[in-house]
């Protein structure tokens, strides 16, 4: 119980809630409420932190999803400059997947850095925002394709690593937003020590 | 002419629950007494959520209590309404009251 509490704390501490709220819900959790109606607690507080910061700060929701999508657009310059370097699809050795797969990694952590970095008053809120844009736009982008192969994979075996590996590569790019978020906030973390060290020493 | 302050129907309830409970209104009691008087099933972030909008408005100021082990060292945030929070749920109760009079669908408890 106390992981999973210190789980809950740390989601609850990344979205500046109040840390009240924790200490009601293990409260609670004591006196004999179950894990799921702890976790469903922690769930609803979660996205009513969310949508809040999103709903007070509507704008700066729009720049994190614009800045999100610059971001990708230059990713895109890049990789379509850079692409008859790498090999392409239909299906990838695995060798060449791991790059492909580290790349994706990689420039996404940048793009998840760069909307935290730009939004440091509501970085999770904002970064959380336009990954659920950017999630929706790519698989919206290639929705004909991935119908098909899963329809196909359901009685096909042979296409069911065409549609693992999508499942992969999107799952890779939003652990590397993520990542970006969680490198952009450690930093800013780091800075606030020096800063409150410094005027302690004065 | 001064703003009017409203307050929507959550908001209400939850103003009410915190007059009901006085000093010892923090979130367990309130999501507790919530339940018990309205039969819903009220999820503690909607509460918190809640209060903190009504702390923005004026209508509740609150406090940091003690921390308890079983809190796991977490403090209790304690709830007031305050003087702007008490006239805004006469002005409300009052703003109902006329409009439930007269209404004749309403009266005799049956509908």
């Amino acid at each position: 119980m106390r992981t999973s509490h210190a789980i809950a704390l740390s989601l609850f501490d990344l979205l500046d809630l109040d840390v009240a709220l924790a200490g009601d819900l293990l409260e609670e959790r004591e006196r004999g409420c179950s894990a799921i109606w702890y976790w469903r607690q922690v769930l609803v507080a979660l996205w009513i932190g969310i949508w809040g910061a999103v709903r007070d700060h509507k704008v700066l929701a729009l720049r994190a999803v614009a800045t999100g999508f610059a971001m990708e657009y230059l990713v895109g310059v890049l990789w379509a400059n850079l692409s008859h370097l790498l090999p392409s699809r239909p299906m990838l050795s695995m060798s060449q997947w791991i790059m492909h797969l580290s790349l994706a990694l990689l420039t996404q952590t940048a793009t998840g850095w760069v909307v935290a970095r730009t939004h440091r008053a509501r970085q999770v809120p904002m970064v959380l925002v336009f990954l659920i844009f950017f999630s929706i736009w790519n698989v919206w982008g290639s929705w004909d394709w991935v119908r098909m192969v899963l329809v196909d994979s359901i009685d096909q075996p042979r296409f069911r690593p065409y549609f693992a590996q999508y499942l992969i590569t999107l799952f890779m790019m939003i652990v590397g937003i993520l990542l970006g978020c969680m490198l952009a906030r450690r930093r800013e973390d780091r800075h606030e020590n020096i800063s409150r060290d410094r005027s302690l020493s004065f | 002419m001064p703003k009017p302050n409203y307050l929507g129907e959550f908001e209400l309830v939850v103003m009410l629950t915190v007059i009901r409970l006085g000093d010892g209104a923090y979130g367990v009691p309130v999501s507790r007494e919530i339940e018990q008087q309205t039969g819903r099933d009220v999820a503690f972030g909607t509460v918190y959520a809640t209060l903190e909008r009504l702390q923005k408005k004026g209508f509740v100021s609150s406090h940091l209590g003690e921390a308890t082990p079983e809190r796991g060292g977490r403090a209790k945030r304690y709830f007031r309404v305050t003087a702007t929070g008490l006239r805004t749920v006469r002005e409300t109760k009052q703003s109902l009251t006329r409009l439930w009079q007269g209404l004749r669908e309403l009266q005799g408890g049956t509908a």
